[in-house]
C-alpha cells in the first residue's frame, strides 16, 4: 500500500547516552533533512531508541513498526544485531509507542524491511565500532586490530577478549562516530538466515496481547451503532430499550466529522457497559433512526455500469508513448478485453478494537492494534484538541491487518467514549461491524485494446482504467485513479511497445475506501497478465516465450509524475525489467514449465513487479471426476532484493497465497440502497483449509539489491495465474473476480 | 445470575447473564483473553475452547450450558506451551499474526484425541471452520502431522 498521508519527515533523532554503564545511541531514519548530529550525550538515559544497552550488557532493541503477521519483531532486530556483532539470544525486542522521532511508523506498503534496512544497519554499525574503539583504548592499541565478535571485542593479535558488558561504560563516554563500517555481507551472520517468529511462543500459549486483549483497571466496553450508509446521518434515537439491557451503563454520541478529515470515524452511538456482551446486546437494542439521503442510492450492479461506460471514453494518459490511435488503425489483428474484480473487505481475523483512556486531567493513552501509530498519536491530538505531548499510543500485537488498521477511525471512536464516559474504554466492533464499515477495497474496471504487428507483438497497446481514487477520500472532487495508483501495475509494466497510452479514467464512489493488501495492483495484476495471454494466444505464442520477447531489451526506468521514493536507493530503479525477465526464466526453470502435465492437470502462469520486488507465479489445478476442479500447487518464485530473512519471506509467500486465492475465488462484496449486503464470514467468503493447495512453495531468489517488499508482491500475481489455468482447462477466460461464480455461471450454461 | 464452571481445572463461579456466550465469561469476567473473538456466530473458530473434552465455539455457546461443566482453554492446556501441538506448532513456525492460533491448536488438538493418526482429509475435515487470514493452512496440516508423530 502506497502511504498516502504526507510523510511527516521527522526531525533527527538526537544521540542519547547514560550515565552508570547504559548507553544508546539514535540513528537518522530515512527522509532526514540532514545526517544526525550524532554525538554521546552523557546526561540522561532516554527510552525511544533503536539500541540500547543494559548493565549486563544485554541489548534491547526498539521495534518501530507494527507486527500483524508479517514478522517484523523478527526480522529487523536481526538486522541491528547482526551489525552489532551482538549475540541475537542476549536481544531483547521492546515495541515502540506512537512518536515522530521513529519516523514513518505507517506499517504498509510493503516497506518495513525497505525502509529500515539502512538506518538499522547503521545503528548496529555505530554500537559495534564505539565498543571495539572502548576495547582498543583499554588494550592502548589501534582499532584496526580489535574487532567484534558475538558479544565481546577481540584483540587480534594477542586473542585477549572483552565482553560487552565490560565495555559499555567506556563506549558511553565515547564520540558517536560519522561513518562507521557496515560489516560485508560475507560477514553477515544473521542477515540471510532462516529465523522462527520471535513471538511464536506468545502466540501458542494464547499470552501474545492483541488489541482486544487489552485489561485497563476500572474500565468499561463499548459497542457503536454506526452509520449503516456512508455519511448518513442521525435522525433520531431511543435508548430505552438499551438502557434495560444489563450491564449497559451510558450512551455516547460519537460526533459527525466530514470525512475529509482523515480517517475520523462515522457519526454513531455508542453503548457502554460493563462486559463485551452487554456493550453488544446494548448497541443490537438501541433504535436509531438514519438519514440516508446523502449516499443511500449507491448500488454495486449500477456502479459497474457506470465504470463500464467510463472506460469507453478516453481518460487522463499518465504514460502517452508514440501514436497509439494511428497505430491501433493499422493493419494486423486486433485484441481486445476487459476485466472487471469487485468491493472487498480485509477482514482480519480481529475485528477493529481500541483501549482509550482520557484522564481526569485531560492527558490521553490508548493501547491498539494500529498500523500507524505515530499518526494516530498525531490525530487524537487533533480530536481532543490537545498538545501531541499529552497523548500516549502503545502498540499491541495486530492479530491481522491486511490494510484496515491503517485507518483508526475506530480508535478514535474510544477515545471519543473514554472522553464522555470519564473512564477506560475498550470498544470493539464485531464481525458485522467490520464488513459493513469497512474502507473497503473498490470495483475496479480495465479495458485493454491491441493491435498486433506480424511478428505477433502489440505495436499500439491502449489501457484504461476506472476505479475511485483512494486520494478523494481527503480531496473532495476527485474522479479518477492518481499516478500512484495506476503506477501500481500500469505504468510500471515492464514491456517494450511503441506506442502506450495508460489511462486513468473517471469514477467517484460513494463510499469509504482504502488500501487492502497489494492494493490496486491486484487488479492491475489481473488485467495486464489476463491480456498478454490473450496477446501470446493471438499471436500462437507461448505464454513465457511471448512475455521475454515483450519485455525487450533489459531496461531500468523510473516512475513517470510520481514522487520519489522516501528510500533513496529506490529512485530511477522503479522498474529493471531485467529482474522482471529473470524471476520469470528461474520460475519457469524451476517448475519445466511447457512440460507434460498428468492428465486433467492444467497450469497458468503470471508476474508482476510490485514495492520494487519481482514475482512470478504458476498455478496447477486438477478437473476432478465430478467436474469441479481443485488447486493442486502453488509455485512462486520472489526477488525481493537482498532477504533478511528467508524463513520470513516464505511464510508471507505462502500466507499471501491463501490471501491472493480467497479473492481470486470468492471475495465480493455487494451494495444495495447504500448498505453493504454482506455481514460476515458465511456471505463474504475466505478461504478454508479444506480448499488450500496440497502445496505452495517459495522460491526464493538471492539478490544483492536492496531489501524490498514482499507482504503485498506474492498477492496480485495469484488471481491471473489461476484465470490461466481455468482458461487452459475449459478454454474460457475468466475475466471477472471472484471465479468461482464465473465458474458456477459456467457450469450451469 | 452466578454460574458455576471448571475452567482449566479451577472451580469459578461466573456471574453472568445465562445467555452470555462463554467466550465473554472467560475473556471479560474469568480475565482469561487467550480464546479469541473473530465472528460472534460460530463461523470462524478462533473462540474454539473444549467444554468436557469437546470442541465447542464459545462465542456461540452461552455460559448456562457450561454449568458444571469443565471448560479447557489454550491456557490450560499445558502449564508451559510444552503440549506436543503447541511444540510442533512452534517448530514448524506456524503462527503470522497469531490471533486465529488458540483456536487452530483447540481444534487440532481435540482431532488428535478423537484421531491419532489423521489423514490429510480428516485434517481439512476437522479443521474446515477454522479460518486463517494470514493464511497458514499447509503449516497447520505439517503440524498436526507433525504432532500426531511426536504422540506416537
Amino acid at each position: 500500500m502506497t502511504t498516502i498521508l504526507k510523510l511527516s519527515r521527522r526531525d533527527v533523532l538526537k544521540a542519547t547516552g547514560a550515565v552508570g554503564g547504559v548507553f544508546a545511541l539514535g540513528v537518522c531514519l530515512p527522509g532526514c533533512q540532514s545526517r544526525p548530529g550524532l554525538t554521546a550525550a552523557t546526561e540522561s538515559f532516554a527510552p525511544n531508541l533503536f539500541v540500547t544497552f543494559s548493565p549486563d550488557g544485554d541489548v534491547i532493541i526498539t521495534v518501530s513498526r507494527s507486527e500483524m503477521g508479517q514478522g517484523v519483531r523478527t526480522s529487523l532486530p536481526r538486522i541491528v544485531a547482526d551489525q552489532l556483532e551482538a549475540d541475537i539470544a542476549r536481544v531483547t525486542i521492546v515495541q515502540a509507542p506512537g512518536d515522530p522521532k521513529y519516523g514513518d511508523q505507517n506499517t504498509d506498503g510493503s516497506k518495513s524491511v525497505r525502509m529500515m534496512f539502512p538506518p538499522l544497519c547503521e545503528a548496529g554499525a555505530t554500537a559495534r565500532v564505539m565498543l571495539e574503539q572502548a576495547a582498543a583504548d583499554h588494550w592502548g592499541v589501534d582499532r584496526t586490530e580489535v574487532a567484534a565478535n558475538n558479544h565481546g571485542v577481540e584483540h587480534k593479535v594477542s586473542g585477549e577478549r572483552l565482553e560487552f558488558s565490560e565495555l559499555i561504560e567506556a563506549a558511553s563516554r565515547l564520540e558517536i562516530p560519522l561513518n562507521a563500517r557496515l560489516k560485508d555481507p560475507s560477514e553477515y551472520r544473521y542477515i540471510g538466515m532462516s529465523a522462527a517468529n520471535v513471538d511464536r511462543e506468545a502466540f501458542v500459549t494464547g499470552k501474545a496481547v492483541y488489541g482486544f486483549d487489552v485489561v485497563i483497571p476500572g474500565m468499561k466496553y463499548a459497542c457503536v451503532a454506526r452509520a449503516p450508509v456512508f455519511d448518513a446521518r442521525i435522525k433520531s434515537y431511543n435508548t430505552d430499550a438499551a438502557a434495560k439491557v444489563a450491564g449497559v451503563s451510558a450512551f455516547c454520541k460519537i460526533p459527525f466529522s466530514p470525512h475529509t478529515r482523515e480517517f475520523f470515524p462515522e457519526e454513531g452511538i455508542a453503548v457502554i457497559a460493563d462486559s463485551s456482551w452487554a456493550a453488544m446486546r446494548g448497541r443490537d437494542a438501541l433504535e436509531v433512526e438514519w438519514d440516508v439521503s446523502a449516499n443511500g442510492d449507491y448500488n454495486t450492479a449500477d456502479y459497474r455500469k457506470l465504470l463500464t461506460n467510463s472506460v469507453r471514453n478516453p481518460g487522463t494518459a499518465h504514460v502517452s508513448r508514440g501514436d497509439v490511435d494511428k497505430a491501433m488503425a493499422g493493419a494486423g489483428k486486433l485484441v481486445e478485453a476487459l476485466y472487471e474484480t469487485p468491493m472487498l473487505a480485509h477482514a482480519p481475523m480481529e475485528p477493529p478494537v481500541a483501549t482509550a483512556w482520557v484522564k481526569e486531567n485531560g492527558d490521553c493513552e490508548v493501547w491498539v492494534p494500529a498500523q500507524d501509530p505515530k499518526d494516530t498519536r498525531r490525530l487524537i491530538a487533533e480530536w481532543l484538541d490537545i498538545d501531541q505531548s499529552r497523548v500516549t499510543v502503545n502498540v499491541t500485537f495486530l492479530g491481522g491487518a491486511f490494510g484496515r488498521k491503517a485507518q483508526s477511525d475506530f480508535i478514535f471512536e474510544a477515545v471519543e467514549a473514554s472522553r464522555q464516559a470519564g473512564v477506560p474504554v475498550k470498544l470493539l466492533w464485531t464481525r458485522e461491524d467490520d464488513i459493513r464499515n469497512c474502507y473497503f477495497h473498490a470495483e475496479s474496471i480495465q479495458t485493454m485494446q491491441a493491435r498486433l504487428g506480424a511478428d505477433g507483438l502489440p505495436t499500439a497497446w491502449l489501457m484504461r482504467s476506472a476505479y475511485p481514487s483512494i486520494d478523494w477520500m481527503w480531496q473532495p472532487g476527485l474522479d479518477e485513479p492518481m499516478p500512484w495508483e495506476v503506477g501500481m501495475g500500469l505504468t510500471n509494466m515492464p514491456f517494450d511497445v511503441p506506442n502506450v497510452s495508460i489511462e486513468g479514467c473517471k469514477a467517484r464512489i460513494p463510499i469509504r475506501i482504502g488500501w487492502l493488501r497489494s492494493v490496486c495492483n491486484v487488479w492491475h495484476s489481473f488485467a495486464i497478465n489476463g491480456f498478454v495471454d490473450e496477446m501470446a494466444e493471438a499471436a500462437g505464442a507461448d505464454v513465457v516465450a511471448y512475455r521475454l520477447r515483450l519485455l525487450g531489451k533489459d531496461r531500468v526506468f523510473d516512475a513517470p509524475n510520481e514522487p520519489q521514493d522516501s528510500i533513496e536507493c529506490f529512485n530511477g530503479r522503479w522498474v529493471d525489467t531485467g529482474r522482471y525477465r529473470r524471476v520469470l526464466e528461474f520460475l519457469a526453470g524451476r517448475c519445466d514449465w511447457g512440460k507434460e502435465l498428468p492428465e486433467n492437470h492444467f497450469r497458468g502462469l503470471a508476474v508482476q513487479n510490485s514495492f520494487y520486488s519481482y514475482t512470478a507465479t504458476i498455478i496447477e489445478i486438477a478437473i476432478n471426476k465430478d467436474g469441479s476442479f481443485s488447486i493442486v500447487s502453488v509455485d512462486t518464485a520472489v526477488d525481493c532484493g537482498r532477504i533478511v530473512n528467508p524463513e520470513g519471506v516464505t511464510a508471507q509467500v505462502e500466507g499471501a497465497t491463501i490471501f491472493g486465492l480467497g479473492l481470486a475465488l470468492y471475495g465480493e462484496l455487494t451494495a444495495s440502497d447504500g448498505r453493504v449486503q454482506q455481514s460476515n464470514f458465511h456471505d463474504y467468503r475466505v478461504m478454508r483449509i479444506n480448499e488450500t493447495p496440497g502445496v505452495i512453495r517459495a522460491h526464493l531468489m538471492e539478490s544483492d539489491e536492496p531489501p524490498s517488499g514482499i507482504g503485498e508482491p506474492p498477492t496480485p500475481v495469484i488471481a491471473p495465474a489461476l484465470a490461466a489455468a481455468l482458461y487452459a482447462a475449459t478454454g474460457t477466460r475468466f475475466r471477472r473476480m471472484p471465479f468461482m461464480k464465473e465458474w458456477s455461471a459456467l457450469k450451469n450454461s | 445470575m452466578t454460574t458455576e464452571i471448571k475452567l482449566n481445572g479451577k472451580t469459578l463461579s461466573l456471574d453472568a447473564d445465562p445467555d452470555m456466550p462463554l467466550l465473554w465469561a472467560i475473556r471479560d469476567l474469568a480475565g482469561m483473553t487467550g480464546t479469541k473473538f473473530g465472528c460472534g456466530k460460530a463461523l470462524c473458530g478462533a473462540c474454539t475452547v473444549h467444554v468436557d473434552g469437546q470442541p465447542v465455539r464459545s462465542c456461540s455457546y452461552p455460559i448456562s450450558a457450561a454449568a458444571g461443566k469443565s471448560v479447557t482453554t489454550i491456557e490450560g492446556l499445558s502449564a508451559d506451551g510444552s503440549h506436543p501441538v503447541q511444540v510442533a506448532w512452534r517448530e514448524l513456525n506456524v503462527p503470522q499474526c497469531g490471533y486465529c492460533q488458540s483456536g487452530q491448536i483447540m481444534s487440532a488438538v481435540a482431532l488428535l484425541e478423537k484421531n491419532p493418526n489423521p489423514s490429510d482429509a480428516d485434517i481439512d475435515s476437522a479443521m474446515s471452520g477454522n479460518i486463517c487470514r494470514c493464511g497458514t493452512y499447509t503449516r497447520i496440516r505439517a503440524a498436526i502431522h507433525k504432532a500426531a508423530e511426536a504422540k506416537s
